[in-house]
C-alpha cells in the first residue's frame, strides 16, 4: 500500500502513528485510539493548556510536555504511559482534587464526571487533605440557564472560550487571580447567549449544570440514541436520552459533527422538546362536534373521514409539513398519488425557506423546520407537481378542495401553518395531524396525533444537503401514528399499521437506487453517523470562530 | 577579619553600569551626557545590526532578570524579514522579593537604560519598545517618564535619531500590582490589556510575542550593559567574570547585615567576601545562618556553603541553588527558618495567576502547610507530604512560578531539616516567632 | 457618580492611546487615569473603559480583580501599605502591623471610620535596604521603626490634610 504524502509518522506508546501535519500529539493519540486524560482541551476552542493533564514524555525532552500543544513530528519518539509521566498525571489531578468538595452523592455529573473518571484510573483514594482546610466558595450561583458551583469549579476556562469564540457574547470571565480565582458573568446577571446549555456539556466537571437537568435524573439510568434535532434547518447532531423504565425524555445533547454543529446546539433545539411529554400533546384522534372534541378511534377515522377523502380525491389538499422524515415524504406522495391525489403543498414559512442557508452566525437557522432541502428534492427527482401558499390559498378560497389535510405538523410553532388555516374556506374540511393541540386547529374537523421526531426514524436533509440521520429514541406516545402509518390507513380503510421500522428501511433504500438522494447508502445501517453530503444545495457558510 | 578588598572588587572606573552612580543628578540627560552618555550611539550606527548582535553574543552576555539567558541568542533567534513589526520589551516589573538592583538604575540613570534600548532596539531592527515597569515603583516612572522626554527632545528618540535612519518609539508602561508581570509572556499579555497570565509555549516570544509580531525582553539590568559592549567590544566583556559567567553584575543585598544595598561587582566573587566587605558584615555580629542567593525563589545556602560559594552561574549550580536576580538576602541565626518560609510560601500564594491548576493550587497549599508546620500544628508526616507536593509541581505549569514557589520549600526542607523538626517537636516555634502578625 | 472623564482627562486619555498599538494596550494607563479621577473603580467606571477601548466589559473586570494596585471600593485618604515580606519582616514589619492595627482600629483591607486611613498588605516593594517599609499613597517611608511609624500616624492624623504625604520618614 502506498504511503499517502501528506502524512507524518510517529511512535506513540511503541504504536506507530500516522497523523495529518500540524496535527497536534493530543490529536494523533487520539486518532489512533490513544486516549490521553484532559480537562481544558476542547477540539472546538482554542488551546489554553492550563489543566496541564495531558502531559507526555518526548523522547530526547527531559521536560514533560502538554500533548495539546505539541506538534507532532516525523520520526517523533512519545509515550503518554510511562512512570514519569503516570506520576506526574497523579500529581495534577491530585492538586485539582484537593480543594474539590466530596459531594458527587449530590453532584448531576456524577456518572460522566472527568474527576471521577480519572480518580479511578490513577487509583487516588487517600485524600492527603482534611476536609477543614479546603478552600470554601459558593456552591449556588444563579447564572441564568445554569448553575454555578465554584467550589467544583478547576478553571478550565472552556466556558469561558465558549463564550468568547464561539457565542462572541463574552458574559464570563475568570476573575481575582490565583485560588481566589472564580468563574463568573462580569456583572453577575444572567447569561446572555442562545447557547448556554453548551455550557453545562463541556464543563468537564459538575460545576456547571443546566437548571433543565439538575437534580432530575441520575445518568445511568438514562438509554442513549443518536439522532438529528429538528428544530431548524441546521440538523444539528444530538444524542437523545431517555429514561427506559418511564419512557420519559430527560435530555438532548449535542453530537459533534464538525461539518454541522461542531460540539453545540442551541437553547431552543436542547430545552424547546417539553412538547414531546406535556398535556398538550394530542392523545388520540378527535374529532369536532358542536364545537366539542369527542375522543374517536383512529379506525372510525379511516373509516369514516378516510372514505370521504377517497370518494373525491382530485378535491383534496394535501399540506406536507417539513418536519416530515424524506421516508414519509415519498410514502405520502406515492400512496396518496396511486389513490388519485394530486395537489400538494407545502407546510412550512416560505419566507425563511427563500433563503435556507441564512443562519445567526454560529447554528440557528431562520428556517425553523428541518427537511425543506428534502422535500424540494423529492419533488423534484419525483417529478411531482406542487403549490406555492399563494396558489394554494387561491385555489382553497375558490373552494375547488372539500378536504385539506395537514400531514406531519410538529411542536408548538409549525412556521407558516397559521395563514394557510386562517385563509381556509369554512367550506373545506381541515384534517391536521399534529402532536400538539393548538388554537389554531379550532377550525379542523379532525385532529390526529402525530408522533414526535423522537419516536420515530428516518432522514432528514438540512441546510448545508447533508443527509442525516433520524432514530426513534422512544416508542409512539400514546395512540399516535407516523405518517406511514396515516397514509396506508387511509388507503386501507383500516388501523393495522405496518411495522414502522420495516417501512423506513424499505423506503430509504430506494433513495440511491432511484438517484433521489445521490451518494446516499442502499443500505440504512450502513448510513454513517455524520450523515452524507449528498450535494442538494451545496456547502453552506460553516460556523466561523475566533480563535484566540 | 582582616581583608584586602582592592583585590576582589571593582573601583568606580573599572565599574560598567554604576561607574557614575553616585555622581549628582546624574538622571538628567545634562549630566548623564557630561560623563558620556549616549556617546555609544554613533558607533553603533556605524555598524550593521548583526555585527552588534554578533558582538553581544562574543561578550556572552546573559539575561540579568533571573534566567541568565544568552542575550545575543535571544536576538539571534527574531525572525528580521517576516514584515511584521519587531517589538522590544523592557522587563522593568522588579518583583522578586529580596531585588531592587533595577530600581536603582531606574531612579537614577534612567538614561543609561534609554542608550541601552536605543543600541538593542537597532540591533533587533526594532521601532517600537516599551518599558514595563512595576506599579509600585512610582517614583522610578516618573524619573524615567521625564528621561524620555528629555531624549526625545534631544533627538535620541523619534524619527531618524542622529541621523542614522533608525527610527524609535518609546513608552513607559505602569504595570498595576503583579508579580507574573516580570515573566516575560505574562508581561506581554499584561501589555495588550489583559491578565498577566503567562502564555503557551511554542510559539515564542522571539517569533509571536506582543500582539504576534517577534518580541524581545530583556532586563533593566542586561540593556544597560549593551552600550558599554558596543563602545568597547565584546572581547572586552569578557576580561571580567570567569567561565559561562561573565561581565559584571548587580547584587542587591538585604537583610541583617550592616550595609544593605545594591553593589556592581565582577561576576564570580567570593559571596563571604561580598557580605563581609562590601555589605559589612552581620549586624550586632550576630551568626549567620542562610543566605539567599538570588531572589526569593532561589534555594538557600547553608552558613557551611556561604564560606566557598562564589557569585557567578556556575558555583551557585554546584549548592543546587542559582545566582537568579542577584537578590541576596542574608538570614541571621536568630531569625526563624519557617517564619521566612511562610512568608515566602505566602508571596507565591498571593501571587499565582491561578491559570495552571499546579501552581493556583499547589501554591495555596504549600503556604498552608508551611503554617501548619511553622504555628506548631505539624507532624513529621506533614513535613514529607510538604517536600512531595512541592516536587510534584516543579515542571507542570507554563511558566516557572511553581518552581518558584517550590523550590524553596524543597531547599529549606534539605538544607534545614532540624528547623522543620523543632517546630514539629515542640509544637511551635523555639524561636517564639512564628505566627504573630501576617497578611 | 458622573462617569466620564473631566475634558482634561480626556485628552490625557488620547495622548495615551496615540502611543499604543491597539487600544486594549492602553487598558492599564487608562484604568489608572479613570482610578486617579474616580478614586476607584465601580463597575460603571469599568463598563466606561470597555466602551472607550473596545473591549468587552469582562476583559475590564478581568483584568481590574487580576491587577492589586486597582480599587473596586474607596480607599482611606492614607493608604498604608505595608511589606511583611521576607526582609521587611526579618527587619520587624510585624511590630509596624500590630502599630497600625491598635493605632487605626482597623485590620487590612479596611478603612478608618473617619475615611483618612486605609491598611493594605503589600508584597515586596523593592526596597529591601531600607526594610521595614510602609508605602503610604505612592511614597516610600523607609527604615521605619515602630515608634517612626506611630509618629507618621499621628502626624497625617494631625489635620495637616495636605493632598500628598509629602513625608520626610528619615
Amino acid at each position: 500500500m502506498s504511503e499517502a504524502p501528506n502524512q507524518i509518522k510517529l511512535t506513540i506508546n511503541g504504536q506507530e502513528v500516522s497523523a495529518k501535519p500540524g496535527m497536534t500529539v493530543f490529536q494523533a493519540a487520539q486518532t489512533a485510539g490513544i486516549f490521553i486524560p484532559h480537562y481544558c482541551y476542547h477540539p472546538d476552542l482554542s488551546i489554553a493548556g492550563v489543566c496541564r493533564m495531558c502531559m507526555c514524555e518526548i523522547e530526547k525532552n527531559p521536560r514533560l510536555q502538554i500533548s495539546c500543544n505539541t506538534l507532532a513530528t516525523e520520526g517523533m519518539v512519545v509515550r503518554t504511559d510511562s512512570p514519569k509521566v503516570t506520576e506526574t498525571v497523579q500529581s495534577v489531578l491530585e492538586l485539582h482534587l484537593i480543594n474539590h468538595p466530596l459531594d458527587c452523592p449530590i453532584c448531576d455529573k456524577a456518572g460522566e464526571c472527568k474527576l471521577q473518571d480519572y480518580y479511578k484510573d490513577y487509583g487516588l483514594y487517600k485524600s492527603r487533605i482534611e476536609y477543614e482546610s479546603k478552600n470554601h466558595k459558593p456552591k449556588v450561583v444563579d447564572i441564568g440557564s445554569i448553575v454555578l458551583d465554584d467550589e467544583r469549579c478547576i478553571l478550565c476556562t472552556r466556558c469561558v472560550r465558549f463564550t468568547a469564540e464561539v457565542t462572541k457574547t463574552h458574559e464570563l470571565g475568570i476573575f481575582n487571580r490565583g485560588d481566589r480565582s472564580v468563574l463568573r458573568t462580569y456583572d453577575e446577571k444572567a447569561l446572555r447567549n442562545e447557547y448556554t446549555g453548551n455550557l453545562a456539556d463541556i464543563c468537564p466537571v459538575g460545576a456547571l449544570t443546566a437548571k433543565e437537568f439538575r437534580f432530575k435524573q441520575r445518568v445511568w439510568f438514562l438509554d442513549r440514541k443518536d439522532s438529528v434535532c429538528t428544530q431548524c434547518a441546521r440538523g444539528c447532531n444530538v444524542t437523545v436520552s431517555v429514561n427506559p423504565q418511564t419512557t420519559k425524555l430527560y435530555r438532548v445533547e449535542p453530537r459533534r459533527n464538525p461539518d454541522v454543529n461542531q460540539s453545540w446546539m442551541c437553547d431552543t433545539g436542547r430545552w424547546n422538546v417539553h412538547y414531546v411529554g406535556d398535556q398538550t400533546r394530542i392523545k388520540s384522534p378527535l374529532v369536532s362536534l358542536k364545537g366539542q372534541w369527542v375522543e374517536e378511534t383512529w379506525e372510525s377515522f379511516f373509516k369514516a373521514a378516510g372514505q370521504a377523502i377517497l370518494a373525491q380525491p382530485k378535491k383534496v389538499l394535501v399540506g406536507l409539513s417539513a418536519y416530515m422524515t424524506n421516508e414519509e415524504m415519498m410514502d405520502a406522495l406515492e400512496t396518496l398519488s396511486q389513490l388519485g391525489v394530486s395537489q400538494f403543498t407545502w407546510l412550512l414559512d416560505e419566507k425563511t425557506v427563500e433563503d435556507r442557508q441564512a443562519f445567526d452566525g454560529i447554528l440557528k437557522h431562520h428556517d425553523q423546520t428541518p427537511n425543506a432541502a428534502g422535500f424540494l428534492q423529492i419533488m423534484e427527482k419525483t417529478k411531482t407537481p406542487w403549490m406555492k401558499h399563494e396558489e394554494a390559498i387561491k385555489k382553497l378560497q375558490a373552494k375547488e378542495y372539500d378536504h385539506f389535510i395537514l400531514l406531519g405538523l410538529e411542536g408548538v410553532t409549525m412556521p407558516g401553518v397559521a395563514d394557510l388555516l386562517v385563509k381556509t374556506p369554512k367550506e373545506t374540511a381541515v384534517i391536521v395531524h399534529a402532536t400538539t393541540q393548538v388554537a389554531l386547529f379550532e377550525k379542523a374537523s379532525w385532529v390526529l396525533p402525530n408522533t414526535s421526531s423522537f419516536e420515530k426514524s428516518g432522514t432528514v436533509v438540512n441546510a448545508l444537503g447533508i443527509l442525516q440521520k433520524l432514530q426513534a429514541s422512544m416508542p409512539w406516545q400514546h395512540i399516535s401514528r407516523d405518517v406511514h402509518a396515516l397514509v396506508f390507513g387511509i388507503k386501507q380503510g383500516n388501523d393495522r399499521t405496518v411495522s414502522p421500522t420495516a417501512r423506513y428501511q424499505t423506503v430509504f433504500k430506494r433513495f440511491s437506487n432511484e438517484a433521489i438522494f445521490p451518494g446516499a447508502r442502499s443500505d440504512w445501517r450502513k448510513m454513517p453517523a455524520s450523515g452524507v453530503n449528498i450535494g442538494v444545495v451545496g456547502r453552506a457558510e460553516g460556523i466561523k470562530y475566533a480563535k484566540r | 577579619m582582616s581583608v584586602n578588598a582592592t583585590s576582589v572588587f571593582l573601583t568606580d572606573e573599572q565599574k560598567i553600569l554604576f561607574k557614575y552612580i553616585s555622581k549628582d543628578n546624574l538622571h538628567s540627560i545634562s549630566v548623564y551626557e557630561s560623563t558620556g552618555g549616549y556617546s555609544s550611539l554613533k558607533k553603533a550606527f556605524s555598524m550593521k545590526p548583526d555585527q552588534i548582535i554578533d558582538e553581544v553574543k562574543k561578550s556572552g552576555l546573559r539575561g540579568r532578570g533571573g534566567a541568565g539567558f544568552p542575550t545575543g541568542n535571544k536576538w539571534g533567534f527574531v525572525p528580521y524579514h517576516l514584515g511584521k513589526p519587531i517589538y522590544l520589551l523592557c522587563n522593568a516589573d522588579e518583583s522578586e522579593p529580596g531585588t531592587f538592583k533595577d530600581r536603582v538604575i531606574l531612579e537614577k540613570n534612567p538614561h543609561s537604560l534609554i542608550e541601552g534600548i536605543i543600541v538593542s532596539s537597532f540591533a533587533t531592527r526594532c521601532h517600537k519598545s516599551y518599558i514595563y515597569i512595576r506599579g509600585e515603583y512610582t517614583h522610578a516612572a516618573k524619573v524615567v517618564e521625564k528621561a524620555i522626554e528629555e531624549a526625545y527632545a534631544k533627538g535620541y528618540l523619534g524619527k531618524n535619531i542622529l541621523g542614522s535612519g533608525h527610527d524609535l518609539d518609546l513608552v513607559l508602561h505602569r504595570g498595576a500590582g503583579a508579580y507574573i508581570c516580570g515573566e516575560e509572556t505574562g508581561l506581554i499579555s499584561s501589555l495588550e490589556g489583559k491578565k498577566g497570565y503567562p502564555k503557551l509555549k511554542p510559539p515564542f516570544p522571539a517569533v509571536s510575542g506582543f500582539l504576534g509580531c517577534p518580541t524581545v525582553v530583556n532586563n533593566v539590568e542586561t540593556l544597560c550593559a549593551v552600550p558599554w559592549i558596543i563602545e568597547k567590544g565584546g572581547e572586552a566583556y569578557t576580561q571580567y567574570g570567569r567561565g559561562q559567567s561573565k561581565g559584571t553584575k548587580l547584587f542587591s543585598i538585604s537583610g541583617w547585615v550592616n550595609k544593605p544595598g545594591t553593589y556592581e561587582v565582577e561576576m564570580g566573587v567570593p559571596l563571604k567576601d561580598f557580605i563581609q566587605d562590601l555589605a559589612g558584615g552581620m549586624r550586632d555580629g550576630a551568626k549567620l545562618k542562610a543566605v539567599i542567593p538570588g531572589g526569593s525563589s532561589t534555594p538557600p545556602l547553608t552558613l557551611q556553603e556561604v564560606e566557598t560559594a562564589n557569585l557567578d552561574y556556575e558555583s551557585m549550580t554546584t549548592f543546587g541553588t542559582f545566582l537568579g536576580s542577584g537578590a541576596i538576602i542574608v538570614v541571621p541565626e536568630h531569625h526563624c527558618i519557617l517564619k521566612l518560609l511562610e512568608h515566602l510560601s505566602e508571596f507565591y500564594w498571593d501571587e499565582s495567576c491561578g491559570q495552571c491548576t499546579p501552581c493556583r493550587e499547589g501554591t495555596g497549599w504549600l503556604y498552608k502547610m508551611v503554617k501548619k508546620i511553622a504555628h506548631g500544628h505539624g507532624t513529621p508526616a506533614d513535613i514529607d507530604s510538604l517536600n512531595k507536593t512541592a516536587k510534584s509541581m516543579m515542571g507542570t505549569t507554563i511558566c516557572a512560578l511553581a518552581d518558584a514557589a517550590a523550590m524553596p520549600v524543597l531547599g529549606f526542607i534539605k538544607k534545614f531539616p532540624a528547623d522543620f523538626q523543632a517546630h514539629v517537636d515542640h509544637k511551635g516555634c523555639p524561636l517564639n516567632q512564628c505566627g504573630g502578625s501576617s497578611h | 457618580m458622573n462617569i466620564t472623564f473631566t475634558p482634561e482627562n480626556q485628552v490625557r486619555f488620547e495622548k495615551i492611546i496615540s502611543k499604543y498599538e491597539t487600544k486594549a494596550s492602553a487598558l492599564l494607563p487608562t484604568l489608572w487615569l479613570a482610578q486617579e479621577q474616580f478614586g476607584y473603580l465601580t463597575n460603571e467606571a469599568m463598563d466606561y473603559v470597555a466602551q472607550l477601548l473596545d473591549m468587552a466589559p469582562a476583559h475590564v473586570y478581568e483584568a481590574v480583580t487580576f491587577y492589586v494596585m486597582f480599587k473596586r471600593k474607596d480607599m482611606g485618604k492614607y493608604c498604608l501599605q505595608i511589606c511583611n515580606n521576607i526582609t521587611c519582616s526579618m527587619m520587624g514589619s510585624d511590630k509596624l502591623i500590630q502599630v497600625a492595627k491598635e493605632e487605626l482600629h482597623i485590620n487590612f483591607n479596611e478603612v478608618t471610620e473617619d475615611k483618612l486611613f486605609s491598611l493594605v498588605p503589600v508584597q515586596c516593594l523593592g526596597s529591601c535596604d531600607t526594610a521595614p517599609v510602609v508605602q503610604v499613597n505612592e511614597e516610600y517611608c523607609e527604615n521605619l521603626t515602630p515608634e517612626k511609624f506611630k509618629e507618621l500616624i499621628h502626624r497625617l492624623r494631625s489635620g495637616k490634610r495636605e493632598e500628598r504625604p509629602g513625608l520626610s520618614c528619615q
